[in-house]
């Protein structure tokens, strides 16, 4: 039995949670990037995660948002997918992959803070 | 399963049915109405068991929660705004819920309402600090079941219990029929308010629910807690049916509640009945404020949980304080807690279907659900449902317009 359509796992990996090697969460496939291979046929290259990719599914609408100075878009090789199940599970740690968000200043802060 | 979990389980479910949406409608439907709302009650409360059954068994046996559901069932665009509607509501509701603590503690102390506000909003912070989340639930929801005391209150009045029987049967006996639909809607919404499987659906993930035994615990907590809980709010329309409906009184105030526990059972009754008041309202905040967190931690796909350390989960345990410092910012503007309430019970039902829709669509799935998807019963149940939550939230924002929030 050969890989169901690419259309079918785009539409079941969208939006899904993703888990890194440690189960740590660390976002949702916000887009996909497509590409057509060798032989004609598309398949998936990237997941995209982040700000910029949640954007450009909001269409008509994203011209009017305010625009911030980062970027703020993650792209995962589709090579780094281990296991689709009811979440995503990649094979790295999502500090190698950089999606550790922007947790460091709220950390720092935190931190500061008795039993944290 | 252990019967001492399940007991604490339903009682912690039984005193945290009720916050300030339920105290605000119950009394002010009961003052204009009397025993002719009840079956409303009866509807909501049916309701939130159907859903947050559905909710706490997609749990069980996915480990996800309802705001996961609604991003991959909805898709970025609908759930975006299915987010916004909920994070407004939730503030709303918490900033409510943050008031009438102030309200209570006033009203206890005689206190500055403003110095109350604040120090009701860092009693908060310092509360979900502290405190593990299963104990959370335990304190507020055993606290909330203080409000016993306007249970023995409605007894010693002696109620008309024909009236109150006919209650449970539908009708409606007015002609003011716009405020009468406004406060069914009030009513309906104030039990079925979508913070409560919010926060029901991400405890059970938290707490680790596993089937089969964690079903069954979540099915008797969830019809026993929650059908309990709505005696206690039938209560409060019971009381305002005595003792407000006669003479024409519109309880405006959190005190004047309070009144009808001091009349059978003098000062010790009052003081029982605002303590009630406030564990109730004090957990319906941290509820809200909680219930911010992980609707935004799940859509966006952070790390979350409140059983785990805040550094583990620091972008959720910021957004949980900041729910509640916002809280208590604006509820030290002396903003009426109390009108502050209905607004949030009425923009609350515009948020429910797109919250509903997901849960009943994963709960019914086969593929995901195997055989714990939905059954006839819990289909049927769910998407009749649907059709009045639907009819409700198109009708909540006019209703509120046409009445001037019910005051004609």
């Amino acid at each position: 039995m050969g890989e169901p359509p690419v259309t079918d796992v785009a539409v079941q990996v969208l939006d899904q949670q993703l888990l890194d090697c440690r189960t740590r969460h660390c976002g949702r496939v916000d887009d996909l990037e497509i590409e057509l291979g060798p032989d004609g046929e598309p398949f998936i290259r990237w997941l995209l995660i982040g700000p910029s990719a949640r954007r450009r599914r909001l269409r008509h609408l994203n011209r009017w948002l305010p625009r911030r100075g980062r970027p703020g878009l993650v792209r995962v090789p589709w090579s780094q997918v281990d296991e689709r199940k009811e979440a995503i599970v990649l094979r790295d740690r999502a500090s190698v992959l950089g999606l550790e968000g922007e947790d460091g200043g709220i950390l720092r802060w935190l931190r500061r803070l008795p039993g944290s | 399963m252990k019967p001492l979990q399940l007991a604490l389980g339903v009682l912690a479910a039984i005193g945290g049915f009720v916050d300030i949406g339920d105290i605000v409608f119950n009394t002010a439907a009961g003052a204009m109405f009397g025993y002719q709302v009840i079956w409303i009650v009866v509807i909501g409360a049916l309701g939130i068991i159907v859903f947050s059954e559905m909710c706490g068994r997609v749990a069980v046996v996915t480990q996800r929660p309802v705001f996961d559901a609604v991003r991959t069932r909805l898709g970025y665009g609908a759930a975006l705004i299915t987010l916004i509607a909920s994070l407004a509501v939730s503030l709303l509701t918490c900033t409510a819920e943050v008031g009438g603590m102030a309200l209570v503690l006033r009203l206890l102390t005689g206190g500055d309402y403003r110095l109350l506000v604040v120090a009701a909003g860092i009693g908060l912070l310092i509360a979900v600090w502290l405190l593990p989340f299963d104990w959370i639930e335990r304190v507020f929801g055993f606290g909330g079941l203080l409000l016993v005391a306007f249970t023995v209150g409605a007894v010693a009045l002696g109620p008309d219990w024909g009236q109150l029987a006919r209650g449970f049967v539908p009708h409606v006996a007015t002609s003011d029929h716009l405020i009468w639909a406004y406060f069914a809607v009030g009513l309906f919404s104030a039990a079925l308010m979508p913070y409560e499987v919010y926060f029901y659906s991400s405890g059970g993930v938290e707490e680790g629910w596993r089937a089969p035994d964690d079903l069954r615990m979540n099915r008797i907590t969830s019809i026993a807690g929650f059908s309990i809980g709505a005696l206690l709010s039938i209560t409060l329309i019971t009381v305002s049916a005595e003792l407000f409906l006669p003479v024409g009184i519109a309880p405006d105030f959190l005190g004047t509640v309070g009144l009808a526990a001091a009349n059978p059972l003098g000062q010790i009754g009052l003081l029982l009945g605002l303590a009630g008041i406030l564990f109730a309202v004090s957990g319906a905040a941290i509820d809200t404020a909680l219930s911010g967190a992980y609707n935004l931690a799940q859509f966006l796909g952070w790390p979350w949980g409140k059983a785990k350390r805040p550094s583990e989960v620091p972008r959720f345990s910021l957004t949980w304080m900041v729910f509640i410092a916002i809280a208590l910012v604006v509820a030290a503007t002396g903003v009426n807690p109390i009108e502050l309430t209905e607004y949030s019970v009425i923009f609350g039902v515009v948020a429910m279907p797109a919250t509903y829709l997901p849960v009943l669509l994963v709960a019914g799935d086969r593929d995901v659900m195997g055989e714990h998807a939905n059954g006839r019963l819990s289909a049927t149940l769910g998407w009749t449902y649907l059709v009045l939550l639907t009819v409700a939230a198109l009708s909540a924002v006019p209703l509120m317009v046409l009445t001037n929030l019910g005051q004609g």
